[in-house]
């Protein structure tokens, strides 16, 4: 079985994402709570994969980019693997892929 | 016999459904077949012979749906009857049932993959029937939607109806590009 190391980036954001449910399931988050935590969850997540960012301070200098719980749409390339980011909307958009046209190099294209 | 019409014999066995039930969940499960039609639907005709509809207990668990794999009950709450579109969340059950092993549905093996799972269910479900009503995962799908791309879409639809989150979680991991 493949092992678990509780700091790997992976494991984190599988960590959080089972957290988050289980918090949204409890009421304990409000809506704009949860698409900041998303947006900073899915910046960060497609910067440590894809950027391969190393230090707190790369993060954190990042996580300043990005805008205070608004819609947003953000697009990032590592090597030829497109990883998009977009709105809860979008999500609900994109979650109706069609899996005969899909891609590896799909990209969520709308800006709101 | 083709296999359909085996499904609509194990819906009439069931002693537990409707007649309406079972018109729809037969309906939903032909819509299922003609969009993903390459999937052994024989875990889903053994599951529909006893499945259950049933009252989702607030006291018991949080949420609006839930499929219970240990006894094959597929409960709802009170919330559901305004806000949520009926067909998406007979799709989840039908996909949750094909896909049920003794313990677990889709890839969630050992809990470390749940609520990806359950994103992923309802990603399909959009997929099959769409929805109509309000859902409980946009968060999830956004992360999930996310994950498939790095994961890759082929990777994500064969762990789920194989039962095998391991590629999942090695996509992922080989994808930590120069952290670790």
């Amino acid at each position: 079985m493949t092992s678990i190391v509780k700091d790997r980036p992976s494991d984190i954001i599988l960590e959080s994402l089972n957290r988050m449910n289980a918090a949204k399931l409890n009421g304990a988050l409000t809506k704009d709570e949860l698409a900041k935590i998303i947006t900073l969850e899915g910046s960060m997540f497609a910067n440590l994969v894809s950027r391969g960012l190393k230090t707190e301070e790369e993060v954190e200098d990042f996580e300043k980019e990005i805008p205070n719980g608004k819609a947003n749409y953000f697009s990032f390339e590592h090597e030829d693997l497109d990883v998009a980011y977009g709105t809860i909307k979008q999500a609900n958009t994109a979650a109706l892929y069609d899996r005969e046209n899909l891609t590896r190099h799909s990209r969520l294209s709308k800006r709101l | 016999m083709s296999f359909l019409e085996e499904i609509r014999m194990s819906l009439k066995s069931n002693p537990n459904l409707t007649d309406e039930i079972r018109n729809k969940l037969f309906e939903l499960i032909v819509v299922f077949n003609k969009k993903i039609p390459d999937i052994n639907l024989s875990r889903l005709n053994e599951k529909l012979k006893t499945v259950k509809l049933g009252k989702l207990s607030k006291f018991e668990r949080k949420g609006t749906y839930y499929y219970d794999v240990f006894k094959n009950e597929i409960l709802f709450s009170k919330e559901l009857e305004s806000n949520y579109d009926i067909d998406h969340l007979l799709t989840k059950a039908i996909l949750q049932m094909s896909t049920s092993t003794e313990t677990f549905t889709g890839f969630n093996s050992d809990d470390r993959l749940r609520a990806l799972n359950l994103a992923y269910t309802e990603i399909l479900a959009n997929y099959i029937v769409g929805n109509e009503g309000d859902s409980d995962l946009e968060e999830e799908m956004l992360v999930t939607n996310l994950l498939s791309h790095i994961v890759g879409k082929d990777t994500m639809f064969n762990s789920y109806f194989t039962n095998n989150g391991e590629p999942i979680i090695k996509a992922m991991q080989d994808a930590e590009v120069g952290l670790i």
